[in-house]
């Protein structure tokens, strides 16, 4: 009996063995690596290495362009998480309707969030251009205003950075609140009509805490893509101008790469990999609550 | 009966969203009505419509062999990986789901470390190690690499796997069905709405990306289409209409497979992550 | 940018079909004696792309007909030296890739490349000193340089005329006179993003202003007898007076290169600050356009930009030792370098082929040839690239206002003391 019970739980677990394999490869093996190389004076040129302590963190933290990627990238993430949900919650209640409109306005609003990233920052930095021929430039030129250079400021570019992402994103984030919409049962509505509730206040006792799931997913995805980012920022303005929009990413590649840092890079990295993980962690567990909370 | 009575064809709410609309899709009018001027058209007359159509970009782009081998490394990769990453991830659900025991939590971690850890932090170590196995410039490298994205599908699978009745399988057991067979058999086909939605998250995650092409695929016979539009960046950078009617090109397989995989994205949403 | 190059190169080839009985054709030759001896695949990670290199790699084919070149390409500066040394570290470089400025330092640091000191176009005498003084270390050469670039001030003569200047500003105070007779005409001065540490005004006035007095400066400031601070705050100084007084906008950071060469070959701007790869951009857009390319005009001296274009490696951990040194010797041939003037437009400073120059860019050409010229990058022997981002961030930050040229100046001290601890 208890040799068939070992050989049907290994039947289960050998289910585990593709997966484990792909991520000891592809994550936790290079993880380590990371690890171990941030305490080395590694340069990613020749095959030596020796230990030297925390002193790469320390360089990380007197390094004005790393500190100020860490704050944009937070400030990045933090900032579309919040408008990227305040619209989208809207959106999906509005277009959660059965019309034949509706169908063409869920396309139209999803659209971008299926097109590259780095060609999306690309054409709208054509459209931001400075120049009086740029797109939105010569539409302003009607009104007798501009040029105006857009991106050519610290925090011009970083306002388009976000504009352009919400612009991106938001539809697909509403696709999935909408999801959600849907499978809340009529029902409930009905039985909030007849006990004579008004529609913002089914909306606050009905829709919201039905939605509570869906901010949670919805929270956790864009904050681990708003960690993430890199192609958009890259593609808008180089991270410029001069290192005010350096994303994190795009300094430990340059650093690690280009400029043969390869211990502060690494470091780096290690407090980023950790910033990470803990937002990610409380974020989720105060969702969870909350969830638990409200329902 | 109150959902019936708002079936009309038109709200108020598109009152204002449909001039949301419009604003919303001018980058892409801009994009599209540059395909069809010339150089010199577009730099005098950037935003209107053409002086007359001009098509010889469309002519140009599309009789360049490259732009069909790229989309032919694409969606090779793509399919592959997206495959590749709904099995793996839905059977590392499933005794993740039916059994509770130390090593599948422990699994479970294991996952969520590789969910949080962002590649890009990690890159030259995964460089070395994919290089020490060869995968470097290479396709099935890749697909290899992007299985590593099954850990949403796990998460994903695991909350839906558990609505499903366990009687079904233990009947199945019963029968004499060996656990595999069960899986493949019974479970994986109830799975369709998180497959749908693995599939549809994982697309648009792989056919885009660029990071990872960019350093482990050189040659540009193996590139993927956003290392050509990458690539047509640096190459046309004056001749915008080029570069636009190459954006626009290069949109069109995912735009048809949005088209065609619309109505499961909402519905395997919806099953998927409600329950999950 | 490959399709203008083209265009170039086609005007080009018309021209020099021209004088073809002045000029040898060893092309001909070349290609009647084909080597099949040579056998294999040799693979390339190129800084030109697919187009440019096309040329190059069909001569070489016509050569070695059996030789099969797999072709790699990354875009310069950042991408390609992060890409080359991704797979040179992790043992998947390719038989031949390129110098640059940019990458020097790691590569013979890594001893990634072979010595080409031994080899025949180094020995006779065809390729010029200054290759092996860039791209060499204690006696040894890495890179096979063949060509060069020239760039300066680009400017509109129409527009010059139209403001009612008059020959070209000698000096800087005459170059702020003109951009203020630009402006009073309603004609905007000068379009600059700061992208380019290369072709900036701050890399030929630290040359006219700095190291014209003092060859050595970048060597005291290794050694610690003076800074960056020091010497470069002053041609910075000067450059930030073209933001100041409104010559140059600071909107113009968030503009790309190619936007302001267009804007240049359709005269919405007088002048700009480039490199002779911009010419056939210039000329597939407006080919009637008048212009020419100056020096940037110091106190007394005025410099050219330019240097030397990057060479050619061979990777000594190379299992086609024997295919590559094939396409070096290829690459030095007087057939190679027509291809690759063909190809990538550089000005050929190996002996063998003698390009003809447009008339725009033979005075740059000739700053070039006769030293008066200045590309910071080649002094910074040490820590290039770290110290070249550095450079143009700071001249970004600095012309957006927020630091002053003191301060960008400093910066590159910082940076300085920052790597050099490690």
């Amino acid at each position: 009996m208890k040799k068939r019970k070992l050989k049907q739980t290994l039947q289960y677990e050998i289910f585990l063995i593709p997966a484990f394999i792909a991520f000891t490869t592809f994550t936790i093996i290079p993880l380590i690596k990371t690890i171990m190389y941030s305490v080395t004076d590694f340069d990613g040129v020749r095959h030596e290495m020796n230990f030297v302590g925390l002193k790469n963190f320390i360089t990380v933290f007197q390094d004005e362009v790393m500190r100020h990627s860490l704050f944009n990238t937070i400030f990045y993430t933090f900032c579309t998480m919040v408008l990227i949900n305040l619209l989208a919650i809207p959106l999906a209640v509005f277009l959660d309707k059965k019309t034949k409109i509706k169908s063409l306005e869920r396309a139209v609003f999803f659209f971008p969030s299926i097109v590259s990233a780095l060609l999306l920052g690309y054409v709208w930095g054509y459209i931001l251009s400075p120049m009086q021929t740029g797109a939105l430039n010569s539409l302003l030129s009607i009104f007798d205003v501009g040029p105006f250079g857009f991106t050519a400021t610290e925090w011009g570019a970083k306002i388009s950075i976000i504009l352009v992402a919400v612009w991106t994103s938001t539809g697909w984030y509403a696709t999935i609140y909408l999801a959600y919409l849907q499978a809340i049962p009529s029902e409930y509505y009905e039985a909030a009509a007849i006990d004579g509730a008004s529609k913002w206040q089914q909306f606050k006792s009905v829709t919201l805490p039905m939605l509570a799931p869906g901010l949670t997913v919805n929270t956790l995805l864009l904050l681990t893509n708003g960690l993430k980012v890199y192609d958009l920022p890259y593609a808008l303005t180089k991270g410029g101008p001069g290192y005010s929009n350096y994303t994190v990413t795009q300094v430990i590649i340059q650093r690690g790469l280009s400029e043969k840092q390869y211990g502060p890079s690494t470091a780096l990295a290690t407090i980023f990999i950790i910033i990470v993980a803990v937002i990610a962690t409380v974020q989720y567990m105060t969702m969870r609550k909350r969830e638990e909370d409200l329902s | 009966m109150k959902r019936k009575i708002r079936e009309k064809q038109f709200h108020l709410s598109d009152l204002f969203l449909l001039p949301i609309c419009l604003i919303f899709l001018y980058p892409f009018y801009y994009m599209v009505i540059n395909t069809f001027k010339t150089m010199a058209d577009m730099s005098m007359n950037p935003t209107g419509l053409p002086k007359e159509v001009y098509l010889q970009n469309y002519v140009d782009i599309l009789t360049n062999p490259q732009i069909y081998q790229s989309f032919g490394n694409t969606l090779f990769i793509t399919v592959c990986s997206v495959l590749a990453i709904v099995v793996i991830g839905e059977m590392a659900a499933y005794p993740i789901a039916f059994r509770k025991s130390k090593l599948n939590d422990a699994f479970m971690v294991y996952l969520m470390i590789g969910f949080l850890v962002p590649f890009q932090a990690i890159l030259l170590s995964l460089f070395e190690v994919m290089q020490a196995l060869h995968l470097i410039d290479s396709r099935i490298g890749m697909i290899l690499f992007y299985c590593n994205g099954s850990a949403l599908t796990v998460f994903l699978s695991v909350g839906y796997m558990r609505t499903i009745p366990r009687e079904l399988q233990e009947a199945a057991i019963v029968d004499g069905c060996s656990i595999p067979r069960v899986f493949f058999r019974i479970i994986f086909p109830l799975m369709k709405p998180i497959t749908a939605t693995s599939i549809i998250f994982n697309t648009m995650w792989i056919w885009n990306d660029f990071i990872a092409p960019n350093i482990f695929l050189g040659t540009r016979a193996k590139g993927t289409i956003v290392l050509e539009i990458f690539r047509a960046k640096g190459q046309f950078s004056v001749d915008w209409p080029r570069f636009m009617t190459m954006s626009v090109v290069s949109i069109f397989p995912i735009l048809i497979f949005y088209l065609f995989m619309q109505k499961h994205i909402i519905r395997g949403l919806t099953a998927g992550a409600v329950k999950g | 940018m490959s399709m203008k190059k083209k265009t170039l190169a086609a005007t080009l080839a018309a021209l020099m079909a021209m004088s073809a009985m002045a000029v040898p054709v060893a092309a001909e030759e070349g290609g009647s004696e084909a080597n099949t001896d040579l056998s294999g695949t040799l693979t390339i990670l190129s800084w030109y792309n697919e187009t440019n290199a096309a040329p190059v790699l069909e001569a070489f084919n016509e050569k070695y007909p059996n030789i099969t070149v797999d072709f790699q390409y990354s875009p310069p500066v950042q991408d390609y030296v992060e890409k080359l040394s991704t797979m040179l570290y992790s043992g998947a470089g390719p038989d031949i890739f390129y110098m640059a400025l940019e990458n020097r330092e790691d590569l013979i640091k890594g001893e990634y490349c072979l010595d080409l000191s031994d080899e025949p176009y180094m020995q006779d005498g065809r390729v010029p000193e200054s290759v092996t003084t860039t791209y060499g270390k204690d006696g040894k050469t890495y890179a096979l340089a063949v060509d060069c670039w020239a760039g300066g001030i680009f400017y509109n003569k129409d527009l010059f005329a139209q403001a009612g200047i008059e020959g070209e500003p000698s000096t800087w105070d005459e170059l702020l006179d003109a951009c203020q007779k630009l402006q009073d005409a309603g004609i905007t001065p000068v379009m600059d993003n700061c992208q380019d540490a290369a072709a900036s005004f701050t890399s030929p006035l630290y040359g006219s202003e700095v190291v014209a007095e003092n060859p050595t400066v970048v060597q005291d400031i290794y050694d610690g007898k003076t800074t960056f601070k020091d010497t470069w705050t002053e041609p910075m100084t000067m450059w930030k007076q073209l933001v100041d007084n409104g010559y140059l906008s600071p909107d113009m950071l968030g503009s790309t290169t190619e936007e302001i060469v267009t804007a240049f070959a359709t005269g919405q701007t007088a002048m700009m600050i480039t490199g002779s790869w911009q010419l056939s951009t210039i000329d597939s857009i407006n080919p009637e356009l008048n212009y020419g390319v100056m020096a940037v005009p110091g106190t007394s001296d005025a410099y050219y930009c330019g240097a030397l274009n990057v060479g050619l490696c061979i990777n000594s951990a190379s299992e086609n030792v024997e295919l590559a040194k094939a396409f070096l010797d290829f690459a030095a041939s007087p057939e190679g370098l027509e291809a690759q003037f063909e190809g990538y437009g550089g000005f050929t400073v190996v002996d063998g082929y003698t390009p003809e120059l447009p008339e725009e860019i033979a005075n740059a050409v000739e700053g070039v040839k006769t030293g008066k010229y200045y590309i910071p990058m080649a002094d910074w022997q040490s820590y290039t690239e770290s110290l070249r981002l550095t450079y143009v961030q700071s001249l970004q930050d600095c012309m957006a206002g927020t630091i002053t040229p003191e301060e960008a100046a400093a910066r590159l001290d910082e940076k300085l003391a920052e790597v050099s601890a490690e």
